[in-house]
C-alpha cells in the first residue's frame, strides 16, 4: 500500500511538473509567477523589449513574481541560476538553439 | 523653391553625416574599423542605427569573434535588402545573448531565423503584391514554421492552396491563404506534429471547405484545445474532415467525445500554463519534461512530451500513435486557462 502511495505520489509530480507558472494582469501590468523554491536568481526575458533580463522578486518562499507591461502576444523565457529555463506553457516555439521558447498570448 | 530643396538635401546631408560620426563616436572604443565599416553598412541598408549599435556592441561586450559579428552583420544586411524584416533576425541575436549561447550558433540561428522569412515571404508573394498583406502573411507564415510546421510541409500546403484559390479573387485568396497558415500555427504552437496539423489542414482544403468554414475550424480548435489534448482533438478532426463533416458541426462531435484536460473556469484575467517543464542548457541540449494525461472517449491516455524525441501517444477511441524527433514537452493534467481574479475581459 505505502509503495503504492509513493508510485502515485512520483506519478502525480511527474504529470504535474514541480515548477507551476502562472500570471495575473492587474492595471495594465501582466503579473508572471514562476514557482522555484530552489532557485538563487530568475531572471525573465522576451521579444517584446529585444530579451532584455529583467530580475524577479522572490515573493515568498517557493514564488518568483516579474512584472512587465501588458502588451500584446510575445515569446519568453526565464533565465534560472544563469541558465535558460522554459516553464510549463500552453504555447510554444522552436528557438533554433535545440529548444523551445513560451509564447504568451492575452486572453487564452 | 529651388532653395528650399538645397536647405533640405543639406540638412539631410549633415544628419547623415552626423550620425556617421556618431557611430564611429559610439563604437570607437570597441570595435574595429572593420566592424565600424559594417555597422555603417547595416545603417545605410535601412537598420535603425540605434539598433544596429546595440547589437555590434552588446556581441563585441560578450567576447564574439570579429568573424560572427561580421557574419551577424552581413546577415541583417542581405535580410533588409531582401525586403525581408530585420527585427525577428535582430532579436534572434538578442536571444542568444540573453541565453548565453556561443557566438557561432547565435550566428547560425540568425541565419536560419532570416531563411525562413525568405521562405514564407517567397510565398507571401506569390499570394499578393500588396506590400501590407505581404508582411502580414509572410509574418503569419513564418510563425508557423517557427511553430513546428516543415518547410516541406508547408509546400505541399502552398501547392494545393494554389489550385483551390486559382478561381477566387486576389482579396478572397489572400483572406483563404493567411486563414490556412493561421490553423497550422495555432495547432503546431499547441505541440501538434507538423504532419498532423497537415493532415488537418489539407483534409478541409479537400472537402473545400470555405473561408468561413476555415476560420470556424480554427477558432473551434482554439477553444476545443483547452480541455481536450491538442493532438487528439487534431486527429479527431482529421478523421471527422475526412468522414464529410463540416466545420459547424466540429465542435457537436468534438463535444460528444471529449473529456475535460483539467480545470478550466472560465476568463477572468488570470490563468496557468498546464503541466510540463523543459530544461534547456546552455550547450543546446535539451530535455523535454512533461507528460500529459487526458481521457478521450471515455478512457485513453496520452503523453505529449518525454525526452526530446518523443511523439504523441495516442489514446481513446480515435487515438494515433505518433512518433518523430520533434516532441516536445508540454500537456499536462493541470488544467489551463484562467480561475482567480484579474482583469475581466
Amino acid at each position: 500500500m505505502k509503495q503504492l502511495v509513493i508510485a502515485a505520489l512520483f506519478l502525480t509530480v511527474g504529470i504535474t511538473g514541480c515548477e507551476s507558472h502562472f500570471y495575473r494582469v492587474k492595471e495594465n501590468s501582466l503579473h508572471l509567477y514562476l514557482r522555484n523554491p530552489e532557485a538563487h536568481t530568475v531572471s525573465f526575458a522576451y521579444s517584446e523589449d529585444g530579451y532584455q533580463l529583467h530580475h524577479a522578486k522572490k515573493i515568498d518562499s517557493k514564488t518568483w513574481m516579474v512584472t512587465v507591461p501588458e502588451v500584446s502576444e510575445f515569446t519568453y523565457f526565464y533565465i534560472v541560476d544563469g541558465i535558460s529555463f522554459l516553464p510549463s506553457c500552453r504555447f510554444r516555439e522552436r528557438d533554433d538553439f535545440g529548444s523551445e521558447n513560451c509564447i504568451f498570448i492575452p486572453d487564452m | 523653391m529651388k532653395k528650399f530643396l538645397i536647405i533640405i538635401l543639406g540638412i539631410c546631408l549633415c544628419s547623415s553625416l552626423a550620425f556617421g560620426e556618431e557611430v564611429d563616436r559610439r563604437l570607437s572604443t570597441i570595435g574595429n574599423e572593420q566592424i565600424r565599416a559594417h555597422t555603417r553598412a547595416m545603417i545605410n541598408a535601412g537598420i535603425p542605427g540605434d539598433e544596429a549599435i546595440k547589437m555590434t556592441r552588446l556581441m563585441i561586450q560578450n567576447n564574439y569573434k570579429d568573424q560572427n559579428i561580421l557574419r551577424a552583420q552581413k546577415i541583417l544586411i542581405d535580410t533588409v535588402e531582401d525586403g525581408l524584416p530585420d527585427k525577428p533576425v535582430m532579436n534572434k541575436a538578442y536571444e542568444g545573448i540573453a541565453k548565453n549561447i556561443q557566438g557561432d550558433r547565435v550566428v547560425e540561428a540568425m541565419e536560419k531565423t532570416r531563411a525562413r522569412y525568405s521562405f514564407a515571404y517567397r510565398y507571401a508573394r506569390s499570394i499578393t503584391q500588396n506590400p501590407d498583406r505581404v508582411n502580414e502573411i509572410g509574418k503569419t507564415i513564418a510563425e508557423s514554421l517557427t511553430a513546428g510546421i516543415d518547410n516541406k510541409d508547408a509546400h505541399q500546403i502552398m501547392e494545393r492552396l494554389q489550385n483551390t484559390t486559382r478561381k477566387m479573387t486576389g482579396n478572397n485568396t489572400e483572406a483563404f491563404a493567411e486563414e490556412i497558415f493561421l490553423s497550422l500555427r495555432d495547432m503546431a504552437r499547441r505541440s501538434v506534429l507538423s504532419k498532423i496539423a497537415t493532415d488537418v489542414v489539407g483534409k478541409a482544403l479537400e472537402h473545400q471547405y470555405s473561408l468561413q468554414e476555415i476560420k470556424q475550424m480554427r477558432h473551434s480548435f482554439v477553444s476545443r484545445s483547452m480541455n481536450i489534448d491538442p493532438t487528439i482533438l487534431a486527429i479527431q478532426y482529421d478523421h471527422d474532415i475526412e468522414h464529410g463533416v463540416r466545420a459547424k458541426d466540429l465542435n457537436d462531435r468534438q463535444k460528444d467525445k471529449s473529456a475535460p484536460l483539467g480545470k478550466n473556469s472560465g476568463h477572468s484575467g488570470s490563468g496557468s500554463f498546464g503541466g510540463g517543464s523543459i530544461g534547456t542548457g546552455v550547450g543546446g541540449s535539451s530535455s523535454a519534461g512533461g507528460s500529459g494525461s487526458s481521457g478521450v472517449g471515455g478512457g485513453g491516455s496520452s503523453g505529449v512530451g518525454g525526452g526530446g524525441s518523443s511523439g504523441a501517444g495516442g489514446g481513446g477511441s480515435s487515438g494515433a500513435g505518433g512518433g518523430g524527433s520533434s516532441g516536445t514537452g508540454g500537456g499536462g493534467s493541470s488544467g489551463t486557462g484562467g480561475s482567480g481574479s484579474g482583469r475581466g475581459k
